[in-house]
């Protein structure tokens, strides 16, 4: 009776969504934790760009006449790597040191007095650079970093310009890299002209994220699942729901459907709440690589078969879900006791994050072949190389494992156990102390 | 079984694991449209024999028949035409009264619109059936639950202490309400409770049960004579210290 099934489905709908603790934590929460840690980082970054602009003290003490001064040409190139150069006439470095403080400047440069003249000898001469040390953090460390830019840019401007001399047709860029390597790759037997290593972090970021993203949606659904069988018994409401002329499995499948719907808004509100927060990170263009120009988009096929591995696996979790939790007295009790499902969900999740199931241990191979909820986290990565077999196999093996559990479960909601499970525990327990 | 037989119960055996009995060879004959009445002390097998016949626990042996139908082997059937009432029972505290009404009626036939009207006058909970179950004391949430076992008009009602929880105004209410629906549309009832007054009001025969087993069976009248009584309560007493006697001479 499909209409028993939508009036059991439409209860456990009002049920979750008007149960604050369950609303709050999975859609209101994701909503407003993410776009506020976005906006967190946002500020600092604001903060950051701020701090590049770097206030620099120089002590100048090269002699050498300005226009053939290297130093000249040293502080040029400082100025492009945003560091603002404040000229300090004062001496010794103790007294400029002091004289930083006061104008709240934190790096100051010394540049020696024979700078230019030990270059140009073909020596090498030492800039020394203060940072003052105030907070400690990790931006401090910025000064450094930009002079250590700074100074190799300029040690490559003085060996181009020297090469030169022997070379005078040459550019600097080739005398300084004679030999270069223009790596391709080829994809499904086509040439692309992105270079492995960006095709590959670009891979392993979106399949690093996807078995985070299904690990935490299946934690998620399960948790609901047990909360929802657990309520009846907390509530007291399962015996009379029992007796009523539905069928135990529309019981069964209506709790599953709620739960999967709840699921999906939640995750939604994840989705929404998760890009406003990586979208508060810059992204290096140069890192990025449009995949599907490389030939590495998934296909709709491709997308329907993971979908498919993606709800068989929630159909196990929630059916094993609602069985464990049908064993408990209280949603306090159930929501414990479902941790133990825990750890066949992070096990591939963890592990197929670092590494391809292909290179493990046959052992590690075994379990994760093993675990019905590691094929759609390898669906996710199998959709972009065209590996569907490895899919299609998993599908099957979830179906099995699926209709096991299902057919498991449907007998314990149609046995007298579901009600009795507990009482019999307390009972043996009474026994024992009797 | 004769043609007007409401509830038949043949030599009923539960036990449960561990070698406890919950009831221990019971034998019962109520008639349709009879008001019948269960009551003994607390572990006596009383709420284990309306769980068997409400479906929910399965005999170890004995056959029950509700109108015809083998709890064990015709289970739907028995539920479509039984409503179950437990004593601690509870209801979906995030559902107003009345989506609570909608929602069981939801999964009856006939016409559901007057089930939920019907429901809503026996809870008579005024405009407070609009508000969450969670905001009711206990005594409303027991009249919301009375009102669902009884507002689908059932063939058999089995009621296990209908009135516990409610003050005397309200109780008095519900026990007219349960006389009144059950002796206007020819229900069978099988009633357990521990009020033995409400017993005497609504039942038109008794048993008393004890360790499992049905120790005397009559209209209150006939064990009042019996026992020389003055109520049933008195009854209770005499027949309960009865066993206790003999089992200590034995």
């Amino acid at each position: 009776m499909p209409n028993h099934l939508i009036n059991m489905v439409k209860k456990e709908l009002r049920e979750i969504f008007r149960d604050p603790r369950l609303f709050l934590g999975m859609i209101i929460v994701p909503l407003l934790i993410f776009p506020l840690m976005g906006s967190a980082i946002r500020v600092s970054t604001e903060a950051t760009k701020q701090y590049n602009k770097i206030d620099t003290g120089v002590m100048n003490l090269d002699t050498t006449d300005g226009n053939y001064s290297l130093s000249i040409q040293f502080l040029t190139i400082l100025r492009s790597v945003n560091i603002t150069a404040v000229n300090i006439t004062v001496q010794p470095v103790d007294t400029a040191i002091r004289w930083c403080i006061e104008k709240n400047i934190n790096l100051l440069i010394m540049i020696p007095g024979e700078f230019t003249e030990l270059i140009l000898e073909g020596k090498s001469s030492q800039v020394v650079a203060y940072q003052v040390l105030k907070n400690y953090g990790l931006l401090e460390m910025e000064g450094s970093t930009q002079i250590g830019a700074a100074i190799s840019a300029f040690n490559s401007m003085i060996t181009a310009e020297r090469l030169k001399q022997s070379y005078p047709n040459s550019t600097g860029e080739d005398l300084l890299t004679p030999a270069r390597v223009n790596m391709k790759s080829v994809i499904n037997g086509k040439i692309s002209d992105v270079s492995p290593q960006s095709v590959i972090t670009t891979l392993l970021s979106t399949s690093m994220s996807m078995p985070m993203v299904i690990m935490i949606l299946i934690i998620m659904a399960s948790q609901l699942a047990a909360t929802s069988i657990a309520m009846e018994k907390e509530q007291k409401t399962l015996e009379v729901l029992l007796t009523l002329p539905i069928k135990r499995i529309y019981i069964l499948i209506g709790k599953i459907t709620g739960v999967i719907i709840v699921s999906l808004v939640a995750t939604l509100s994840y989705i929404a709440g998760f890009t406003y927060y990586m979208s508060s990170f810059t992204p290096d263009p140069s890192g990025i690589v449009d995949l599907e120009a490389a030939g590495l988009s998934p296909d709709p096929a491709g997308l329907i078969l993971m979908m498919v591995s993606l709800f068989l696996s929630f159909l196990s979790a929630l059916s094993i879900a609602i069985l464990i939790s049908a064993y408990t007295k209280d949603v306090r009790s159930a929501q414990s006791l479902v941790g133990i499902l825990y750890i066949p969900i992070m096990i591939p999740a963890i592990v197929l994050m670092i590494a391809p199931v292909d290179i493990l241990p046959p052992l590690l191979q075994g379990v994760i072949y093993g675990i019905p909820f590691s094929y759609p986290i390898l669906a996710a990565k199998a959709i972009y190389t065209k590996q569907y077999l490895i899919i299609l196999l998993g599908i099957i093996y979830e179906l099995l494992f699926t209709s096991i559990i299902l057919l498991i479960a449907t007998r314990f909601f149609a046995s007298e156990h579901l009600l009795t499970a507990r009482l019999e525990i307390r009972r043996r327990k009474k026994e024992t102390a009797e | 079984m004769r043609p007007d037989t409401g509830i038949r119960i043949e030599n009923l055996v539960k036990v449960y694991r561990g070698g406890i009995r919950g009831v221990d060879g019971i034998n019962l004959s109520i008639r349709q449209g009879e008001i019948f009445g269960l009551i003994g002390p607390n572990g006596a097998g009383k709420s284990t024999t309306l769980r068997i016949l409400a479906t929910l626990l399965l005999p170890t042996e004995g056959r029950v028949n509700i109108l015809g139908y083998d709890v064990v082997r015709d289970q739907m059937r028995v539920r479509k035409v039984i409503s179950y009432l437990p004593e601690d029972a509870g209801a979906y505290e995030n559902l107003t009264g009345r989506e609570y009404l909608e929602f069981m009626a939801g999964f009856y036939e006939g016409d559901q619109k007057k089930m939920i009207e019907r429901g809503v006058r026996i809870a008579n909970l005024k405009e407070r059936i609009d508000s969450r179950i969670k905001e009711y004391s206990k005594g409303m949430k027991r009249r919301i639950l009375i009102a669902r076992a009884l507002m689908t008009v059932p063939r058999v009602a089995i009621l296990d202490e209908p009135t516990a929880g409610l003050d005397i105004m309200h109780g008095q209410y519900i026990r007219k309400e349960i006389k009144r629906i059950i002796k206007d549309t020819g229900t069978t009832a099988i009633i357990s409770s521990h009020n033995l007054l409400e017993v005497e009001y609504l039942c038109d025969r008794v048993s008393l049960i004890h360790h499992g087993k049905i120790i005397e069976t009559g209209t209150s009248s006939e064990l009042k004579t019996r026992y020389s009584a003055i109520n049933l309560e008195d009854v209770f007493l005499k027949v309960v210290e009865g066993v206790r006697d003999a089992q200590s001479s034995y």
